[in-house]
């Protein structure tokens, strides 16, 4: 069954949309029979009531100290929203506005940091009458043209007080087409206001996340030279791929220099071998699979208050209206691990996230421009762990020769591993400038054995033919908790771009 | 005075008529050896086999065999008749030296051609004669008047651009690129007249009806870019071609000689009743016509051996069913119209990737989606047959934003592939839509109509309904898919796009076969035949709702000022917009750091910034006020205006007082920092400015016109919409470039530079 089908029909039944819906037309939805209807769901999908008057188009969420959070919405304004653990008497205040589209917020010092257009800003409430009456320019000087499509995304303040902003390239001219300083690259600030840039490459990078190692993570979106939605890791010197972004390498400030052409008719594996500085992303979303536009990166941090995947990251997905989940290993220093499925069935498109002070995920949404799943245009939802133990896989490490996963919770004994409990197969992708990419170069890989653990809670898969850089996506099938529940999410793609040579310490 | 004469020619080629064609044909043997046997159709070897029969029967039509064999088989009935181009005016179009040329060496002009050489092996002197006096013939006088003359006043620069856009490109050959494999055009100025290769160009078929080269349904502007882009080269004829017709009947024997009239039209019928020549199915398969270098005196195509064995293929008596044109005949045939040359079917893969660049779009966001043209695997099952034919026919156009152009294929051949699409596309196990006779218990226009719009799936997010901009991005007009689009295909893509456009974004809206959404006739089934039932009754229903009505975005100041940034005309993308509830409004540019924009009335509309994906510039509501002078930022100290020209002004930032009204602060020089704060009043604005007095007392020009009138010691008209009153600091007047310019320098008071000064109406 599909479980946060279930979990949106809990709150129609409360009554929220009871006016938009009645339940005698439940029967008609097919795959949601009766005992999809329980009250022992993991998580809890709640949807805030919003003023009629507010158009809640969020592109942004910081925590503030007092557990309040504060929102920054499309059209230029920041709200406060406290009372974030109860979404139907939340209550809603203005704080800012005349920002143009700022696309990120956060609080750091006294603070809020939003990314607008055309500058970073700081502001502040210097007279405490809870309105802001300061927007200090921290930086700004990256190219504008005017173009629509060049979003300025962050910032993402890392441990040392650096701020970071992703900025798009434009599609088509602007007003003043040759101001184009650093489109597509990743830039930041340093506490003293100077800012450069530090990796490039991006096409649409809508979001950033903080790994609790240190490192600033981002994913972009399908298009030209993205064959399907990366999650990037943001280091100096570094390429992601899309090649907008190389006119601004003769620039002395450039982290990294390609000057010849890009090779043509080669896979993004073959671009990692021959291009110096383009890196593969440590994880691919595999299109429609996992989602077709994934935005915000958030890092576990609640200690168990979200679950069991502490240390672990979600990305918000667009178009499909979800959360997905991500579990990142470094094999020989470089990132790469698995993504998942983790709730779907959202009201609109997910572009940020943020935890609530009870450790409950704030989604932001907003679908303006580009469609969504769903049944609003904006809004925004909450989900929380409810307490039990969902059947999941916890999480998969590449060994040598196949791979270690491991799952949330013991296997039943009648979990049909006796016969291959997964199906596995490969691919990549094309590196080109058309608009995404089919998976390519595809095998389906022979599973030799698949040996369980004595706590029957971890499989380890010995896989014949393994290939670095590709993508390998499994779909386990048959298995049981020990509970007797289906697994919640039997499809996992795991981006090899490592094969390790010794075991793996987790 | 005229002269008659008989051509003077070798022997075997006295118009004798037929004789030198019978050459090779006489020994009327089929060559069995030379062609191959047919694979059992289950066989891999099965397919291409197939494809050859296929491609075999298209040359054979197309290169007219049966305009002189008799015995055309029935199968060619299927394929639309292929005409050699009409010849009526050639002598308004052509000129005459290259008709010359060509009838020399037709495929020396233009290689590829399917017009047979018929005068090889003839020596030069004779060869000269026959052509001299077939375009003698060609140009005798004739009743048919001549088109208009055109004005080549084309822009051949522009042509080029269209030669690249509308998609001649995938044909033909650059002018200057010599080194493609592409039809070269670089003869078309030694062959036509402007303004023949005008009228060409705005209607191909009139004189090639079933020729390769659509109708473009070119503009006048767009021809007479073209017709100059072409006419830019410099090739001229060498042949040396006397204007004399005097050998007009001469032409017109060696035209009948010939049997140019099997294939080509005049105005008279020169058509032979019954050729003297084999049976088609008699013909022996390795000589004459077929031979490698046909003799003197026998039609030579110039086939490549290639061409050759696929006509054998098709004309063995070893090959199976000469009934039907075989399945892959429809890709044989794409390929014969360079259809593939934009789209993608089956074996056919389309523009490669050189070609791509070519392809290009008006909205840009749509990228691949908007630019590159549709694949045509199932497009039989997908289109409606009547959609198909006028689609072909170049008659509806539905993706505006895509830069190449589908063009006309004529009737004929839009008949043939149209047919073919729908007959092998079918799939028998399409399940129909239940919508037959029972709609109110299938789809309903309302919900339709409610899953349209911005509570339901939002397709008006990115697609347009009926001229309607969508809210985002703009896809195809949703008005198309009535029109064009068969109901169990539309039904099915729903359910899954990216089964039938790999890669797409659009969303599957039922996942798995589930609605995504509750309501609206509950089922997928319902839901999706609502929306077809809205499509398809969209002349009379109401727009989806975000569509229907759009919010009020326009900003009212009321208590407060409202400070607004945007891209702004004259502000420029750093602009930050001031609004005052006294109905004056003020713009900054905070990358210049610079007053921009006055104006008087309504303040601005939030739509452009709110609300349309693609940001344009946002333009005052009120009357715009000539108030600040294009300073670029720049302060003086004494005399030296250069001062601030080594700096880059830089934005710090801005603060709200008490009543809401921004102060900006900026920074010029190395160090200093500048406050600088306006607000409103009834008749007009205040500007104060001030700066730590420790730093440089800057100069500022606050006005700059070619007069003035001092009306008082602090009050000046500038213009008639226009007084300056200095309140702080002391104004100067100085002369540049003759215009009369208004300095101002500061006052020291509190640890301060300051300075201030109202701009306001004159009366006021």
């Amino acid at each position: 069954m599909n479980r946060t089908i279930a979990m949106r029909l809990i709150q129609w039944q409360a009554g929220l949309f009871a006016g938009v819906m009645t339940l005698l037309s439940l029967p008609t939805i097919p795959n949601v029979q009766g005992d999809a209807i329980s009250n022992d769901s993991p998580y809890t999908l709640e949807t805030f009531t919003i003023p009629e008057s507010l158009k809640l188009e969020v592109s942004g969420l910081a925590l503030l100290p007092d557990g309040s959070m504060a929102i920054a919405i499309r059209k230029g304004e920041i709200w406060i929203a406290s009372q974030t653990n109860d979404p139907t008497s939340t209550r809603y205040r203005k704080y800012a506005s005349g920002l143009h589209e700022p696309l990120g917020l956060a609080y750091r010092d006294g603070a809020l940091y939003t990314v607008q257009r055309t500058e970073l800003t700081r502001i502040r409430d210097t007279d405490e009458d809870g309105f802001a009456d300061e927007y200090w320019t921290i930086a700004k000087g990256w190219g504008v043209t005017g173009n629509y499509h060049e979003y300025a995304y962050g910032p993402q303040f890392d441990d040392q007080g650096n701020a970071w902003i992703t900025l798009n390239i434009g599609i088509g001219k602007g007003p003043v087409p040759e101001d184009t300083a650093w489109r597509g690259w990743s830039i930041k600030v340093t506490p003293d206001g100077s800012w450069q840039p530090v990796s490039g490459g991006f096409r649409s990078p809508s979001g950033m996340g903080l790994h609790p190692d240190g490192g600033i993570f981002a994913t972009d979106q399908q298009g030209n030279w993205f064959p399907t939605c990366p999650l990037l890791h943001v280091q100096s010197g570094v390429f992601h791929g899309h090649a907008d972004a190389l006119e601004h390498c003769r620039r002395p400030e450039a982290t990294f220099n390609i000057e010849k052409n890009l090779p043509k008719n080669i896979t993004v594996v073959e671009a990692a071998q021959q291009i110096p500085a383009y890196q593969l992303p440590p994880v691919w979303f595999p299109y429609r699979t996992m989602g077709m536009s994934a935005t915000d990166v958030l890092w576990d941090t609640t200690d168990g208050k979200f679950g069991p995947f502490a240390g672990q990251a979600f990305v918000g997905e667009f178009t499909m209206s979800m959360i997905l989940r991500v579990y990142l290993e470094k094999v020989e220093d470089v990132y790469q691990g698995a993504c998942f499925r983790f709730a779907e069935g959202l009201q609109c498109g997910a572009l940020r996230l943020a935890w609530d002070a009870q450790g409950g995920l704030i989604i932001g949404e907003t679908n303006r421009g580009w469609n969504s799943l769903g049944h609003r245009s904006f809004g925004m939802e909450r989900l929380s762990w409810a307490g039990s133990t969902p059947f999941e896989i916890h999480r998969i490490n590449a060994q040598p020769g196949g791979f270690k996963v491991t799952f949330t919770k013991p296997l039943g004994p009648d979990s049909g591993i006796t016969h291959s409990p997964v199906h596995m197969r490969s691919y990549t992708y094309h590196y080109h400038s058309s608009y995404g990419s089919e998976e390519i170069d595809q095998q389906t890989l022979n599973i030799r054995s698949s040996l369980l653990s004595k706590d029957r809670r971890v499989m380890n898969l010995d896989v014949d033919g393994l290939r670095e850089g590709y993508v390998h996506e499994m779909t386990f099938k048959g298995l049981r908790s020990s509970d007797d529940e289906p697994l919640d999410h039997a499809v996992v793609c795991y981006t090899l771009n490592r094969i390790p040579r010794s075991a793996q310490k987790e | 005075m005229k002269r008659s004469r008989r051509p003077n020619a070798p022997d075997h080629l006295t118009p004798l008529t037929g004789r030198f064609w019978l050459i090779g044909c006489l020994l009327a043997n089929h060559i069995f050896g030379a062609t191959p046997s047919p694979p059992p159709s289950n066989e891999p070897g099965a397919a291409s086999f197939h494809s050859e029969v296929a491609k075999g029967w298209i040359l054979i039509n197309e290169l007219g065999c049966y305009q002189c064999h008799q015995g055309k088989p029935l199968i060619l009935n299927e394929l639309p008749a292929f005409n050699a181009p009409r010849l009526e005016r050639a002598r308004f179009r052509l000129k005459r030296a290259y008709i010359n040329e060509w009838l020399e060496h037709p495929h020396a002009e233009q290689p590829g051609t399917r017009m047979p050489s018929l005068l090889h092996g003839i020596p030069a002197p004779q060869l000269s004669e026959i052509t001299q006096a077939l375009t003698d013939f060609l140009w005798q006088p004739t009743h048919l008047h001549r088109e208009q003359e055109t004005d080549p006043a084309g822009n051949a620069i522009e042509g080029k651009e269209h030669f690249k856009s509308l998609g001649c490109v995938a044909c033909h050959a650059l002018l200057d690129d010599t080194e493609s494999d592409k039809h070269s055009l670089r003869h078309v100025n030694k062959k036509y007249v402007t303004s023949g290769l005008f009228s060409f160009l705005r209607n191909p078929q009139e004189t090639r009806p079933s020729f390769r080269m659509p109708n473009f349904h070119l503009s006048t502007k767009e021809a007479l870019d073209l017709t100059s882009y072409l006419m830019t080269n410099t090739l001229r004829s060498q042949s040396l071609l006397s204007d004399s017709s005097d050998s007009i009947e001469s032409g017109r024997q060696w035209f009948q000689q010939l049997q140019c009239g099997q294939c080509h039209t005049l105005e008279e019928n020169m058509k032979v009743a019954v050729p003297n020549q084999s049976n088609l199915s008699e013909c022996r398969l390795d000589s004459g016509c077929l031979a490698e270098a046909p003799q003197s005196g026998v039609p030579w195509y110039a086939l490549n051996p290639g061409q050759r064995q696929q006509i054998r293929t098709a004309l063995s008596p070893l090959t199976p069913s000469k009934n039907s044109i075989p399945t892959l005949g429809v890709e044989a045939y794409m390929e014969t119209l360079r259809c593939d040359a934009c789209h993608a079917r089956g074996t056919l893969v389309g523009p490669d990737e050189a070609q791509r660049d070519y392809f290009t779009t008006t909205g840009d966001d749509l990228e691949d989606e908007g630019r590159f043209p549709p694949h045509l695997n199932g497009v039989g099952r997908k289109m409606k047959l009547e959609a198909l034919l006028k689609t072909i026919q170049g008659s509806l156009p539905a993706r505006p934003y895509m830069n190449t152009r589908m063009p006309d294929f004529g009737e004929t051949h839009a008949h043939f592939l149209a047919n073919s699409f729908a007959r092998i596309d079918a799939d028998p196990r399409e399940q129909s839509t239940p919508r037959n006779g029972q709609e109110n218990q299938v789809g309903r226009n309302m919900w339709g109509r409610a899953l349209a719009g911005i509570n339901g799936l939002g397709c008006i997010q990115c697609h347009p309904l009926n001229g309607n901009r969508s809210l985002g991005i703009q896809a195809m007009d949703l008005k198309h898919a009535a029109e064009r689009l068969r109901a169990p295909w539309f039904r099915d893509y729903l359910l899954d796009p990216s089964a039938f456009r790999p890669g797409t974004r659009m969303p599957a809206f039922w996942p798995n076969g589930n609605p995504s959404i509750n309501g609206h006739g509950g089922s997928a089934e319902r839901q999706i035949d609502s929306i077809w039932a809205y499509l398809n009754e969209l002349d009379q229903s109401r727009l989806p709702e975000g569509m229907e009505q759009k919010d009020d975005f326009k900003l009212i100041p009321q208590d407060k000022p409202i400070v607004f940034r945007t891209f702004m005309q004259q502000a420029g993308l750093h602009a930050i917009a001031v609004g005052f509830p006294e109905s004056f409004h003020v713009a900054f540019d905070a990358k210049k750091c610079q007053w921009s924009l006055a104006w008087k009335g309504d303040f601005l509309s939030a739509e452009s910034t709110w609300d349309d994906r693609f940001t344009p510039l946002a333009s005052p509501l009120g009357r715009k006020r000539a108030w600040f002078p294009d300073t670029k930022g720049v302060w003086a100290v004494g005399d030296n205006n250069d001062f601030m020209l080594k700096h880059q002004n830089l934005f710090r930032g801005y603060q709200l007082d008490a009543e809401g009204i921004p102060t900006f602060i900026y920074q010029v020089g190395k160090s200093i920092t500048i406050q600088d704060r306006i607000h409103a009043e009834q008749h007009g604005i205040t500007r104060q400015l001030q700066w730590p007095s420790d730093e440089a007392g800057l100069e500022l020009l606050i006005s700059s016109n070619s007069s003035y009138e001092e009306l008082t010691d602090e009050r000046f008209r500038i213009t008639d919409s226009l007084d300056i009153e200095i309140i702080q600091g002391i104004p100067e007047w100085r002369t540049n470039s003759n215009q009369s310019e208004l300095w101002l320098k500061p006052v020291q008071e509190d640890g301060f530079h300051r300075m201030g000064y109202r701009m306001k109406e004159p009366g006021s």
